[in-house]
């Protein structure tokens, strides 16, 4: 993907939106680049679905501007802004079929005829429903309607797509289908996509780039890697993916990018992953990272085992430190054939795979 | 209504089946009938058939004058009604206009107060504003009478459509109007019909009421009808009350259609 060079498709600027005394969304500074797809992930009212109606053009701006391809929007109907918006109840009108529900952005926008029909099938074929047009709706499972959404949003070729938990009314199952389809949609119509979900592990599976929000504030914003190894904060490490807290004790100012702390009786040096702001941090530690039996140079962990999980390609083993709380952790079912509940282990983690973190959880 | 029904329930159901029969359809069977009787007066069974109850309709002013004029107030009535009620519905439904429930239950009213109080009371009103037996006085009742059924059925409709919808609309290219022409009014239609059924067979059918307010003067069809029964009964009756019985039916039978289309 190479969007070095052009203009940010859309570009929000201290955005802000204020229902009476409460901040839903408080100063939004954001970039989505063209074809990127780009996640909002988080819990519910931390403002995601806000932003996405003030870029639609359903709820108007407090104050800061939305700029699509480097023009100012804000003041713009939705049907002037030309944004592709999926809803999560689909919102696909009951009384026309599917062919006449993707006619419809063409037929408002008077294209003829021909080349209304010639793009609803070059519409169908892209969500795979080809021969579907003479049905209705309610004649479509969840998972094709919401295909049907996206057909329609896309017919008009937006500069911008929005989807507002789109896959949140379907089951799990077809919930993970559909998360490769919209990933399949992407890539082959090179829309950029702007994604809200609550669901974390939907937004590290088909994003570009992930911006986790709470409480009307974006915490970080980077590809899903990024997130997950260098979490910024306590609040981001929890929140996307699951992590260990180990508490520790800052050494002194951070030089770059590590940091000393002293932690479980021991001094170390490890990678930060955000601003530090005092000297009560954490370490977080990603299940995978933990290993059974010490290595040379790890910091140990001794704990108790409160629970084993047989997820048949892994073990998740639940283990519990006075002063730690609760650890998980992540093993090769070979290596945990002798363990039990109640057994006391050692837990060992190499410095490098701890990230230091500040902040509120 | 494919419901499984066994034991007690089975026979309740079927006793109730045969009660409907025997106390509605039966009675109006015998009515249709006899409006094929070609006797001077009531008698059942006939002595003769013709269709000589249909030729004394068409041609008495008598009769006529007030079927015209049930019509007549019964479309304008539930037209008006229609409007106002959809009005209200909008309002009531998709603004933050202030006052919203007492709205509703001030439309409501109408349904809450027996047909004869509400008569008796505004007999005096009406006395009052020298309406007695004038159109536009019982234009104002049949209207009042038709809102509550107005309102629930088209607020029963509006609340099955998701707001969704219009905004979809909105970010595919149209405009407030044409989202709201194309969608909401669109979804709505059967339930317009259905409610402008509704509110003209309540007002083509009101006896009570407008025999109070108009029992001269603007004098209806089913007033017409209740003042002539006290004189000894006309066999005309029979005639008129079967075409009543089959326009309803007919109406009935659209409304089932339409909800069937929706």
């Amino acid at each position: 993907m190479s969007h070095s060079a052009a203009r940010p498709a859309l570009q929000l600027r201290a955005l802000r939106k204020s229902f009476g005394a409460v901040t839903a969304v408080d100063g939004i500074d954001l970039a989505v680049q063209q074809g990127e797809f780009l996640t909002l992930l988080g819990p519910s009212g931390s403002g995601k679905t806000t932003i996405l109606k003030m870029i639609a053009g359903f709820e108007a701006p407090t104050s800061g501007a939305i700029e699509l391809a480097g023009r100012d929007v804000s003041q713009l109907s939705p049907a002037e802004r030309g944004i592709g918006v999926v809803f999560q109840q689909y919102a696909l009108f009951p009384h026309m079929t599917v062919g006449e529900n993707i006619a419809y952005p063409l037929k408002l926008r008077k294209l003829p005829v021909p080349e209304r029909t010639r793009r609803v099938d070059e519409m169908l074929r892209l969500v795979e429903l080809e021969g579907y047009d003479r049905r209705y709706p309610r004649e479509l499972s969840g998972g094709q309607q919401q295909r049907v959404a996206v057909a329609r949003a896309l017919a008009f070729q937006p500069a911008l797509l929005l989807m507002d938990e789109p896959l949140g009314a379907l089951d799990r199952a077809l919930r993970i289908g559909m998360q490769e389809e919209i990933r399949r949609i992407h890539r082959d119509s090179g829309a950029t996509i702007l994604y809200v979900t609550h669901d974390q592990e939907e937004a590290l599976t088909m994003s570009d780039r992930v911006a986790i929000m709470r409480e009307g504030q974006i915490r970080q914003v980077g590809p899903p890697r990024e997130l997950y190894e260098r979490p910024a904060d306590r609040f981001v490490a929890t929140f996307f993916g699951e992590c260990t807290l180990v508490p520790a004790e800052q050494l002194g100012p951070a030089s770059g990018d590590e940091v000393r702390v002293r932690t479980l009786g021991q001094e170390a040096t490890v990678r930060r992953g955000g601003e530090l702001p005092g000297r009560d941090i954490s370490l977080a530690i990603r299940p995978g990272r933990f290993r059974l039996h010490p290595a040379p140079g790890d910091l140990p962990l001794p704990a108790t085992i409160v629970d084993l999980l047989y997820l048949g390609d892994a073990v998740r083993i639940i283990g519990h430190h006075p002063e730690v709380g609760e650890i998980l952790a992540r093993a090769d079912p070979d290596d945990t054939r002798d363990l039990a509940i109640g057994q006391a282990v050692t837990f060992g983690f190499a410095p490098k795979d701890a990230v230091a973190v500040g902040g509120d959880r | 209504m494919s419901r499984v029904l066994r034991g007690g329930g089975k026979i309740l159901y079927e006793g109730l089946l045969v009660l409907v029969v025997i106390f509605m359809v039966v009675p109006t069977v015998i009515v249709v009938l006899l409006s094929f009787s070609g006797d001077e007066f009531i008698r059942f069974p006939p002595q003769s058939w013709g269709s000589r109850q249909y030729e004394t309709l068409i041609g008495s002013d008598e009769w006529l004058t007030p079927l015209w004029r049930s019509l007549g107030l019964g479309v304008s009535s539930a037209l008006l009604a229609v409007i106002i009620g959809f009005s209200a519905v909008m309002a009531l439904y998709r603004t933050a206009a202030p006052g919203k429930e007492l709205l509703q239950f001030l439309g409501l009213g109408p349904l809450l107060a027996p047909s004869v109080a509400y008569a008796v009371a505004l007999y005096s009103l009406f006395a009052d504003l020298r309406l007695l037996g004038s159109f536009f006085g019982l234009l104002m009742v049949h209207i009042t009478m038709a809102l509550p059924f107005v309102l629930l059925i088209i607020g029963a409709a509006i609340s099955r459509v998701p707001r969704e919808l219009e905004l979809a609309a909105l970010s595919l290219g149209a405009s407030r109007t044409r989202a709201w022409r194309d969608i909401t009014l669109r979804l709505l239609l059967p339930a317009l019909l259905a409610s402008f059924i509704f509110a003209f067979i309540g007002s083509f059918d009101e006896a009570i009421v407008t025999s109070f307010l108009a029992s001269i003067g603007f004098v209806t069809l089913p007033v017409e009808i209740f003042s002539s029964v006290r004189f000894g009964v006309d066999p005309v009756i029979t005639a008129i009350a079967t075409l009543l019985t089959l326009a309803t039916a007919l109406l009935m039978v659209i409304y089932g259609m339409m909800r069937r289309r929706a």
